[in-house]
C-alpha cells in the first residue's frame, strides 16, 4: 500500500525500488515520513523561490527599461547641445567622436573652458568698472576742490570790484570796471554750474522754502540780464500775472538759477531780437500754486534732432557753438534736474532761424501774509546798519578786507578775528550784535568756537560763511549751534539782508 | 567551571547530565530556556529554585529549546554553571519602569559596571514583544568604554508572536529585561554571529518608517510589495514573511544588518520590524538556501572561539533566530549539529530560538540587534 500523502515524485520511487514487505516495516515508514517532508520543504521552498526570482526579473527588467530610456535622452541632449557648440565654436567639433554618449566628457569640457572665460571676462569687467568709478571720482574731486580753490580769489576780485563801482571814479574806469564784474560773474557762474552739478549728482540738494516776492524776485532777474540784451541789441520783455499771489514759498535761490540760466540762454543766443519772459498763475489748489514760467526768444533756434540732446551735460548743440557763445555746457542739464528734482519737467519748443521757446510748470506753497511780511527788507544803502556791532571771524586777508569795507561802508562796527580761539575770547570780553564765522580756520576752527560761545552766549546770532553750501555742512553748521548760513563769495544784497533780518528782531 | 544540564518535557523532568564534583549549592548561574507555558509555570520554577538554592535563575521563554545537539519544542532546558573563580552578578529590571528600552538598557548596563572594575562579558535575556531590541542594546553601548562583550537574546512565544517572558529568581514576566554580568580574568568569552542568507533584487531605499515600523520602500507600500513577493504565500503573513528578510545597511554606515518581519497591520498598511528601518537606508531583500543556513552556523561557531584559538571552549550559549527554524523544518537539528561538530563534545551547548539575537560584529565592536542569524557565545575558565 502506497500512501497517497506522499510526494508525487517519492510515490514513484517507492513504487520503483520498495516491496510491500518493506513497505510495512515501521522503520522504513518512519524514514519515508522524513524524506516526503525533506521533498515537502524543498517543493516549497523552489516555488517560493521561482515566483520571487520571476517578481524580481520582472522588476529587474523594468530597471534596465528606466536605464535605457534615460540612456537616449541622455544621447539625444548630448547630441543637441553638440550642435549648440558646434555652431558657437565650429573649431571645437574636432573634440567630438561620431557615437556619442562619450562626448558627454567633451561637452563638459566645453561649458568648463566657457565658464571659464566668462569669468575672467566678468572679473576684467568688474576691475574696470572700478577703475572707471575711480577716474570719475578723481575727476569729480578735482573740479569740486579746483573750483573752491578759485572761488576764495574769486571773492576778492568781485567784492573789489562792487567796491570799486561805488567809489567815485573816472568815467575811462567806468567801462573796464564793467568789463572786470562781468568776468568775474562770468567766471563765478561757471564754477558754480560745476560746484552745482557735482552737488546734483552726489544727491546733496536741498531746497529751501522761504516766502519769496516773486514779481521782485523775476524784476531783478531781469534787470540782471538787461546790460547784455543790451549789448546784443535785444529787448527784454516780462509779463507777469496779475492774478499771481504776492508771496510764495519756495527755494528763491534754486528758481532764480533757472530762471536766470534761461533767460541768460535766449540772450546768448539771440541778436537784435527779443526776449519775452512769462509768469503766468496755473492754477491755484488748496495750499499750493502752481506756476506757469516761460522764456522765448527770437533767435537762431535749435534743430529738432538736437532739441532734448541739448539737456545732457557737456552737450550743446553743436561744437560751433561752444566756440562762439562760450558757456560750461552745464547750464541746462542743472535747469532739468533742479526741476526734475522738484517734480517738474522742462519742455522746449523750437524751429532752426526763428526762435525756442523754454517752459515749465512748478508747484509752490502759498505763503501766508504773516511770513511774508517778516522778510520784507529795507533797500539798502549808506547808513541802515548804523551802529550794529559785528563780530568778523576769518583768516583770509583779502577775505577780510572786502567784508569790512562792505560792512563799514553800511556803517556798521567791525571787529576782526583771525582764528576761532581769539573769536572765543573776543565774544567772551566784549558785547556784539551778530558774529560772521568763517569756518575753516588755523588753531580753533568755526565749528568748535560756535560751540565754546553757545556755551556762554546762547542768544547772539552766529553766520557761517562757507565756501561750500553742501547739504553735509549746513546740517553741520546748525549742530554746532550756529543760526545761519552765507556762502562765499557772499552777495552784498544777501549778506546786509542777514545781518539785517538777525539784528532788528526786537 | 562544572556545567550540569537538565530538561522537562513530556510532563516529567528527564535525568540530567551532572559531572563529577559538580555542587548543587554551589552553582552560581542557572538558565532556564522553555515553551512560554513551561517557563512560567510557578511549580516547575520551584523545583528549579530548590535543585539550586543558591543560584541566580535567569528564565526565557523561547520559540524552541537548544539542549547538546538537539532542537526541542514544548521543553524546558535548564542549564546550571558552577564557576570556580569567576563572580556573577545579575540585575533585572522592566520596561514599564524606563521611559524607553535605551534607558531601560543604560540603567542595567550602569548597574552592572557599578559591581566591579573587573566586568568582562555581559549577557541579556530581554522581552521579545514589548521591547525595542535596537535601542536596547544602543542603551547598553552607551556606557561601555572598554567595549566589554555584550551577547544575548529577545526571548520567543513559538512562531505566534505574542506574548514573550524574561525573569530573574522569580516566574517569569513580561516587559523584562535580564542581564547577567561576569568579573574577572579567569573566563574567556568568545562571540560569533552569522546569517548566511542571500540578498537578492535591486537595491531600495527605505522613504518612510518610524523606528521599526516600515511604511514605503522607493515611495511604494511595503507590505504591498511583501505581498507580490509572497505570491501564494501571503495568506499566510506574518509567518511566511519571513522566508524574505530584509538587508539594511543604515545610512552613513557599511555594516549590513539583517531585520525580520514581526508583525502587520493591513489597515495602516504597514510592518512592524525586529529592530529600527531609519529612512535613507539602503535596503535588499534575502532568500534563504538550507544549505547556506547550516553552513552559517558552522561559520558563526568557528568565529566564536575568540581567545581559546584552537582548544574548544567550555560551555556554548547558542542564540539561533525562529525565522531559521521556520525555514529549516525538520532540518532545523542539521544547524545545531553543525555547531556540535566545530565544538566537538567536551563542549555543553544550551540555547534558544529567538525573536532577536544580541551580538558585536566583531571583538571590540559595540554590539548589534541581529536577525536571522546563528549567534554563539563561549565560556571557558582557566
Amino acid at each position: 500500500m502506497i500512501s497517497i500523502r506522499y510526494h508525487n515524485l517519492l510515490n514513484k520511487q517507492i513504487k520503483k525500488f520498495l516491496t510491500e514487505e518493506q513497505l510495512a516495516d515501521e522503520s522504513i515508514q518512519h524514514f519515508l515520513e522524513v524524506v516526503n517532508n525533506s521533498y515537502a520543504s524543498f517543493e516549497r521552498d523552489k516555488k517560493i523561490s521561482d515566483h520571487a526570482f520571476s517578481i524580481s526579473e520582472k522588476e529587474y527588467q523594468e530597471v534596465t527599461r528606466d536605464l535605457q530610456d534615460q540612456h537616449d535622452i541622455q544621447l539625444q541632449s548630448i547630441f543637441k547641445l553638440k550642435n549648440a557648440i558646434r555652431s558657437l565654436d565650429p573649431l571645437y567639433d574636432i573634440h567630438f567622436s561620431e557615437s556619442g554618449a562619450a562626448d558627454m566628457i567633451s561637452v563638459i569640457s566645453f561649458l568648463e573652458e566657457q565658464i571659464k572665460k566668462t569669468k575672467a571676462l566678468e572679473v576684467e569687467l568688474i576691475h574696470a568698472k572700478e577703475v572707471a568709478e575711480q577716474a570719475a571720482k578723481a575727476k569729480a574731486d578735482f573740479l569740486s576742490v579746483m573750483s573752491h580753490e578759485i572761488r576764495t580769489p574769486l571773492n576778492a576780485i568781485i567784492g573789489i570790484a562792487h567796491l570799486l563801482s561805488e567809489d567815485e571814479k573816472l568815467s575811462a574806469q567806468v567801462e573796464n570796471l564793467q568789463v572786470l564784474g562781468f568776468a568775474a560773474d562770468n567766471l563765478f557762474n561757471l564754477i558754480n554750474d560745476i560746484l552745482d552739478f557735482s552737488k546734483i549728482d552726489e544727491g546733496k540738494i536741498l531746497f529751501s522754502e522761504k516766502s519769496i516776492d516773486i514779481r521782485r524776485l523775476i524784476t531783478r532777474i531781469k534787470a540782471a540780464n538787461r546790460i547784455r540784451a543790451e549789448e546784443r541789441g535785444n529787448i527784454l520783455k516780462l509779463i507777469i500775472d496779475e492774478d499771481l499771489p504776492a508771496y510764495i514759498k519756495g527755494d528763491d535761490v534754486r528758481l532764480g538759477q533757472v530762471l536766470n540760466n534761461l533767460i541768460s540762454n535766449a540772450v546768448k543766443f539771440t541778436a537784435n531780437g527779443t526776449i519775452t519772459i512769462e509768469v503766468l498763475l496755473h492754477r491755484l489748489l488748496e495750499d499750493q500754486v502752481e506756476v506757469y514760467f516761460s522764456v522765448t526768444d527770437s533767435g537762431i533756434g535749435i534743430e529738432p534732432g538736437k532739441q532734448q540732446l541739448i539737456f545732457e551735460r557737456f552737450t550743446q548743440a553743436n561744437a560751433e557753438i561752444t566756440r562762439e557763445f562760450g558757456g560750461s555746457g552745464l547750464g541746462l542739464a542743472i535747469t532739468k534736474k533742479l526741476l526734475n528734482m522738484q517734480h517738474s519737467e522742462i519742455h522746449v519748443e523750437s524751429e532752426p532761424g526763428k526762435g525756442s521757446k523754454f517752459h515749465f510748470l512748478l508747484r509752490f506753497k502759498s505763503a501766508d501774509a504773516d511770513a511774508a511780511k517778516s522778510t520784507m527788507l529795507p533797500e539798502k544803502g549808506k547808513g541802515n546798519l548804523n551802529g550794529i556791532r559785528i563780530l568778523l571771524v576769518e583768516d583770509v586777508e583779502f577775505n577780510v578786507f572786502v567784508a569790512e569795507k562792505m560792512l563799514k561802508n553800511w556803517e556798521a562796527v567791525v571787529d576782526i578775528a583771525d582764528n576761532g580761539l581769539k573769536a572765543v575770547e573776543k565774544a567772551r570780553s566784549n558785547e556784539y550784535d551778530i558774529i560772521l564765522m568763517d569756518l575753516q580756520m588755523p588753531v580753533m576752527d568755526g565749528y568748535t568756537a560756535s560751540r565754546c560761545i553757545r556755551d556762554q552766549n546762547t542768544a547772539i546770532p552766529i553766520i557761517a560763511l562757507t565756501a561750500s553750501s553742501s547739504v553735509d555742512i549746513q546740517e553741520k553748521v546748525y549742530d554746532f549751534g550756529m543760526t545761519d548760513y552765507l556762502s562765499k563769495p557772499f552777495n552784498p544784497d544777501e549778506l546786509f539782508d542777514t545781518i539785517y533780518k538777525y539784528t532788528t528782531r526786537q | 567551571m562544572k556545567i550540569a544540564q537538565t530538561q522537562f518535557f513530556d510532563d516529567r523532568w528527564r535525568t540530567g547530565s551532572i559531572p563529577d564534583g559538580f555542587d548543587f549549592q554551589k552553582a552560581q548561574l542557572v538558565l532556564a530556556f522553555g515553551h512560554p507555558a513551561l517557563v512560567t509555570d510557578a511549580s516547575l520554577f520551584g523545583h528549579i529554585r530548590s535543585l539550586f538554592p543558591g543560584a541566580a535563575i535567569v528564565s526565557s521563554s523561547t520559540a524552541g529549546e537548544i539542549l547538546q545537539e538537539n532542537v526541542h519544542d514544548n521543553s524546558l532546558v535548564v542549564t546550571a554553571i558552577q564557576f570556580d573563580k569567576t563572580r556573577v552578578q545579575c540585575r533585572v529590571s522592566n520596561i514599564k519602569r524606563h521611559s524607553s528600552s535605551y534607558t531601560t538598557g543604560v540603567h542595567l548596563m550602569k548597574a552592572l559596571a557599578e559591581e566591579g572594575d573587573d566586568l568582562i562579558a555581559v549577557f541579556i535575556i530581554s522581552d521579545g514583544t514589548h521591547i525595542n531590541g535596537s535601542e536596547l542594546v544602543s542603551g547598553f553601548s552607551e556606557n561601555n568604554p572598554k567595549c566589554v562583550p555584550v551577547t544575548g537574546g529577545l526571548a520567543g512565544d513559538g512562531a505566534r508572536f505574542s506574548r514573550t517572558f524574561a525573569g530573574l529568581d522569580l516566574v517569569p514576566e513580561e516587559g523584562n529585561v535580564v542581564a547577567v554580568g561576569f568579573y574577572g580574568d579567569n573566563l574567556k568569552i568568545g562571540h560569533g554571529s552569522f546569517g548566511g542568507w542571500d540578498e537578492f533584487g535591486p537595491e531600495r531605499t527605505i522613504t518612510r518608517s518610524d523606528k521599526n515600523i516600515l511604511f514605503e520602500i522607493d515611495g511604494k507600500n511595503a507590505l504591498d510589495l511583501y505581498k507580490e513577493y509572497l505570491g501564494p504565500y501571503r495568506e499566510e503573513l506574518p509567518g511566511s514573511a519571513l522566508l524574505f528578510p530584509l538587508s539594511i545597511r543604515e545610512p552613513d554606515s557599511t555594516e549590513h544588518l539583517v531585520r525580520t518581519i514581526l508583525s502587520i497591520n493591513e489597515q495602516e498598511k504597514s510592518m512592524l520590524f525586529a529592530g529600527n528601518m531609519p529612512e535613507g537606508s539602503k535596503i535588499r531583500l534575502m532568500k534563504a538556501n538550507f544549505d547556506r543556513l547550516i553552513n552559517g552556523s558552522s561559520t558563526a561557531a568557528k568565529n566564536s572561539f575568540g581567545s581559546l584559538e584552537n582548544s574548544s571552549p567550555e560551555l556554548a550559549l547558542l542564540v539561533s533566530c525562529v525565522g531559521r527554524k521556520l525555514i529549516l523544518q525538520e532540518r532545523t537539528d542539521e544547524e545545531v549539529q553543525a555547531v556540535k561538530q566545530i565544538f566537538g563534545d567536551h563542549t555543553s551547548l544550551a540555547g534558544f530560538y529567538s525573536y532577536g539575537e544580541i551580538s558585536p560584529f566583531n571583538p571590540n565592536t559595540r554590539c548589534e540587534l541581529h536577525n536571522q542569524t546563528m549567534t554563539i557565545t563561549t565560556f571557558s575558565e582557566s
